[in-house]
């Protein structure tokens, strides 16, 4: 695998698939490079919280002598910053700190690490992070939103479990997968098409319990984005968006606890430093308690059942040297489901990162990362003499190497690579008493996934801002394992054995990202982008609310890549000294090789489950508004989004256009923080979306004495509109330097709206020469209370 | 023991619903209409006719359950070995045979003209398996009737089995088997049985149950499995109408099938 992350001139192997670009290319990698050639000096180093250690991701140094110039922090809290010799005052800043400068005199390159300290009056500063006031209009990137946990926490959720996944769902362009659900829509991409990061390893299954609450337990949660649009080269493997989730790295000052007590579950967070100001630790753990309750019922066989998830996060990070700082986290998480030693069901999520940041002089930085990632599900039943246990899993091994260039204020490069394998059991069923019982163990599936990518952000002019990049991605299916090629009507018609390590099959994708700002005024600019990407798992999900044991399954043979172009094109306005902000971003995806299932396709343990898919192309286009209010007692956002998702496939709805399942045409949120007091913080939220895209009977017929519903067309009606407002108080009993208690309220549905969760239809119970419509309504005015503490 | 991932979700769904409060309303909700569509049921067996074909329409969902018989159909019937009958219209809708025969391994194919189209399907009889016993056995308080038969090794076979509950057949095909798991083996497939009005009652002493055994072909399973699919997953995201061995959009099936039959009284 010829990899060019070392050298700063991208090698022939991209000649072949991008002529025409190449030539701006290599111009503009070179220009860079030569445009550090005067007398400057580097300043660098980290910015952390000042109480606690914790580095600080997006936090921006800017040179008060120089207007426009300055760094901001990456991912490790790290930045870099080269400007000409002289005396100069630095101003660090980070949204919700108090903002600190600096005067020193620059003769040679320096390390400065800043410490800065939390506003007093931090509360009302919530809402979305923004790192200056005015990045929105001012930075290239278009299509990503960013949170911190302490912007979600007075958001009202339900069963006042604060959620990440549904914080985001509020934004425009992210749709919810329905009521109550964690998952998520972006841009009318499918659930799969989301590639779901914690701390870089991949989260393959985001949801406990049917999708009603996320893995992510905020309290272990430092910062989140969502790339909707034009995802950064460094990012690859999923069509529609990049949800890039990062732990807390725990407190390297003090030891502290936090916790708190909800009403279907508890947490705990210790952290504290390993060695002080060099390393520290954290650990965190959430679990429900439903089951408890149960174990109290008078009904012997609810007594038995177990019904309960968990998740446990873990970081450790110790700086070696001014050079070297090395990480450690992981994430493991179950639902259990069970009854007694009848009938046995776990799933869940593992996940583990081990990283060493390094630093190759003051202008490069590298990070290289080892990761793990494990989705699983295991199924234990007994019936009467037998027992059995039907297991599958995915995972994957992944080394990960980026390296971070700032040549001058100009520019920033970033290139690298990355490495992934991985290993699918698709599902096995074995059973105890194999005499018995044949058992089946579908074949395994066996991948290599490769990638390099380089991307340069550069200022050409004062009001023109350019990010351009490359990934190119490889995917290889690997042996050993039986490879089939099926007929149109889906019977095998060629069987070709492979042995392990065997190339069976490999697809190149060149993947170009473009993004383009060009400021209009000092509070407006106009931005584009372009954006490629490849996709090569694919979810096999044929229900509304997805599934545990849903599939995934590796591109092969059959599959083909997934691939997405969009195009997009905003605007941006800040007014009121940034107290407002407004973005208007406009988008049309084309998408091609998607998949759907065929009429009545059998997903679940089929060894030829690939012949139950259909192909075809889909294009998606939209126009999203957010408006938002920053500061002030009262701050929040107005979001709209108008969209459309069609796919086309040959052999659904006679290969005309048809709408995607999470197909919604006006998606509406609002979301108001109020905060009278120090004491307290009101907030409420208010979505309206129209109902999805789904397949109801149009007619009906008897057969075995059975009265049926008779299909004409998928997706062709429509759910009933949803909406629904919720509401939340949070009360601030007690705070001081050793200890914070809070008390939060809140109401899920406040005016009992019955939304539709699903429509079915049936035989009338009461007059069975009749059949009707029944609505199932989940949630209807759910109250909740949650008590959090901290001891610092 | 069957193994059906697909109710897990079902599981699921009724576990949450522990905690989580859900509440159904029937509501009106405008559907499209449909034009009509011919609807097969029936086939041939390997017992005893005369077996029956019956031709019915589809109507629009908000109608009354009242389906028009297609009557003046010509259906007509032939096996490999070209031995062919016209059947007989009965009563309205109903189309008996008299002289051609079910015979294991024979592959019939039937033609059906009606109000100007033409309706094909085939299938092929498998092997005749007979039931070998019933037992009843009980599940967490629940009377259950076990059917024991013996699978044929090396082949693919795939069964429904009915049943009928003091003398009434009960509506649906909610057993159905492929041997996947099983190839082979002597296989006991429990017949859990409840009243659909009042889920209460289920087998009670003194109950009589009859259990009829068809093997099927993989056409027939196909479609059987398609309209579990299709009709009992209300989480299914893109319902449809089962996969039908009837050509030219023809609704329903037509089943060559064996059948075996026995009966017990619940003691």
């Amino acid at each position: 695998m010829p990899y060019f992350c070392g050298c700063l001139t991208p090698g022939p192997q991209f000649k072949p698939v991008m002529p025409r670009h190449l030539s701006l290319f290599i111009f503009l990698f070179v220009f860079s490079v030569h445009s550090f050639a005067q007398q400057k000096f580097t300043i660098s180093g980290s910015i952390k919280d000042a109480a606690s250690g914790e580095e600080l991701i997006g936090a921006v140094v800017t040179v008060k002598e120089l207007p426009g110039t300055g760094a901001v922090t990456n991912a490790y809290g790290f930045y870099s910053l080269t400007i000409p010799q002289g005396n100069y005052t630095l101003v660090v800043q980070s949204i919700g700190y108090e903002t600190m400068s600096e005067s020193l005199q620059l003769s040679q390159n320096i390390k400065k690490d800043f410490a800065i300290a939390v506003k007093a009056a931090e509360v009302s500063e919530i809402v979305l992070t923004q790192q200056r006031r005015d990045e929105n209009v001012k930075e290239t990137q278009m299509g990503m939103e960013k949170l911190r946990v302490k912007d979600i926490e007075n958001i009202p959720v339900l069963m006042g479990e604060k959620d990440v996944l549904k914080t985001i769902q509020l934004l425009p362009g992210v749709k919810s997968a329905g009521e109550g659900n964690s998952g998520f829509y972006v841009r009318g991409g499918g659930a799969d098409q989301n590639l779901i990061l914690l701390d870089e390893a991949t989260v393959y299954n985001a949801s406990h319990l049917l999708g009603f609450f996320s893995v992510f337990n905020s309290d272990a949660i430092k910062d989140v984005t969502i790339y909707k649009g034009s995802q950064p080269a460094a990012y690859g493997g999923r069509l529609s968006s990049v949800l890039d989730i990062k732990m807390n790295d725990g407190n390297d000052r003090r030891f502290g606890a936090t916790g708190g007590i909800g009403l279907i579950a508890s947490r705990l967070t210790l952290e504290g430093p390993i060695v002080k100001e060099k390393g520290s630790f954290i650990v965190s753990g959430r679990r429900t308690y439903a089951d408890l309750f149960l174990k109290a019922s008078r009904d012997s066989a609810l007594r038995e059942a177990r019904l309960y998830f968990y998740d446990l996060n873990a970081k450790a990070n110790y700086q070696l040297n001014e050079k070297n700082r090395i990480y450690l986290s992981g994430y493991f998480g179950r639902d259990v489901l069970g009854f007694g030693e009848l009938f046995g069901f776990d799933w869940g999520n593992a996940t583990g990162t081990l990283r060493w940041n390094h630093l190759f002089g003051d202008k490069m930085f590298s990070n290289t990362s080892l990761i793990y990632s494990n989705y699983q599900y295991n199924i234990g039943l007994e019936f009467g003499d037998l027992s059995g246990k039907i297991i599958s899993r995915i995972e994957n091994y992944n080394l990960k190497q980026d390296f971070q260039y700032y040549p001058g204020t100009k520019s920033t490069l970033k290139f690298g690579f990355n490495s992934l394998y991985h290993r699918i059991v698709p599902g096995a069923i074995t059973i105890d008493q194999a005499d018995q019982v044949n058992e089946i163990k579908l074949t395994k599936k066996y991948a290599w996934e490769n990638a390099v990518y380089a991307s340069h952000e550069y200022k050409p002019a004062a009001l023109l801002g350019l990010e351009y990049g490359l990934r190119v991605s490889a995917f290889s299916a690997l042996g050993p394992g039986n490879f089939y090629s099926y007929n149109t009507s889906g019977e095998v018609i060629d069987t070709t054995e492979y042995q392990s390590g065997d190339f069976v099959k490999t697809y190149i994708r060149a993947e170009p990202r473009l993004g383009i700002n060009y400021i209009l005024t000092e509070t407006s600019s106009l931005k584009a982008a372009y954006t490629r990407n490849a996709q090569n798992l694919h979810l096999l999900s044929n229900t509304t609310s997805g599934n545990p044991t849903d599939l995934w399954i590796p591109t092969s043979i059959n599959v083909k890549p997934e691939m997405a172009d969009q195009v997009s094109l905003g605007y941006f306005r800040n007014f009121k000294k940034n107290m407002y902000e407004l973005s208007t971003e406009v988008y049309y995806k084309d998408l091609r090789n998607q998949i759907d299932y065929k009429d009545g396709a059998e997903l679940t343990f089929n060894e030829n489950v690939e012949s139950e898919l259909l192909y075809g192309t889909g294009r998606a286009y939209g126009v999203e508004f957010f408006l938002k209010k920053t500061t002030g007692k009262l701050n929040g956002w107005i979001s709209y989004t108008l969209s459309r998702v069609e796919k086309k496939i040959p052999g659904i709805n006679k290969g005309e256009y048809y709408p995607a399942k999470q197909d919604r045409t006006h998606d509406v949120a609002v979301v108001a923080i109020y905060e009278p007091s120090n004491k307290w913080v009101v907030s409420a939220t208010w979505v309206y979306y129209t109902g999805n895209a789904v397949t109801f009977p149009s007619g009906k017929y008897e057969v075995d004495g059975r009265v049926l519903n008779y299909y004409t067309e998928r997706n062709g009606y429509r759910m009933p509109a949803y909406h629904r407002m919720d509401i939340g108080a949070t009360w601030y009993a007690k705070k001081s330097d050793k200890f914070e208690s809070s008390w939060n309220f809140s109401v899920y549905n406040a005016y009992g709206r019955k939304n539709a969760y699903t429509i079915t239809f049936r035989e009338d119970p009461d007059d069975p020469s009749r059949t009707q419509v029944v609505r199932t309504t989940l949630f209807t005015f759910v109250p909740s209370i949650t008590y959090n503490f901290k001891f610092k | 023991m069957t193994i059906q991932l697909k109710n897990i979700h079902t599981v699921l769904l009724l576990a949450g619903a522990v905690f989580l409060s859900s509440c159904q309303e029937v509501i009106e909700l405008d559907l499209n209409t449909a034009a009509q569509q011919i609807v097969v049921e029936g086939g041939i067996s390997d017992q005893p006719g005369p077996d029956t074909i019956k031709l019915t329409k589809t109507v629009n969902f908000s109608e009354k359950n009242t389906f028009p018989e297609v009557t003046g159909a010509v259906v007509k019937i032939t096996d490999n070995l070209g031995n062919t009958e016209v059947l007989n219209e009965v009563s309205p809708g109903k189309y008996i045979t008299n002289t051609i025969e079910g015979v294991p391994g024979r592959t019939y194919t039937m033609l059906i003209t009606a109000e100007g189209k033409e309706y094909t399907s085939v299938s092929t009889m498998p092997a005749h398996v007979g039931l070998d016993s019933l037992t009843v056995d009980a599940f967490f308080g629940t009377l259950v009737v076990i059917a024991h038969f013996t699978d044929p090794a090396g082949i693919a076979n795939f069964y429904s089995l009915r049943i009928a509950w003091n003398d009434t057949l009960l509506p649906g095909r909610d057993f159905i088997i492929d041997d996947r798991l099983e190839d082979g083996r002597a296989i006991e497939q429990p017949l859990f049985v409840r009243d659909e009005n009042n889920p209460q009652r289920g087998l009670a002493s003194g109950d009589s149950v009859t259990v009829y055994l068809e093997a099927i072909d993989e056409n027939v399973y196909e479609y059987y499995r398609t309209l579990g699919l299709a009709q009992g997953g209300n989480q299914a995201a893109s319902p449809a109408n089962p996969i039908s061995n009837i050509t030219n959009g023809g609704l329903g099936c037509f089943s060559a099938h064996t059948s075996s039959t026995l009966k017990i009284i619940i003691p």
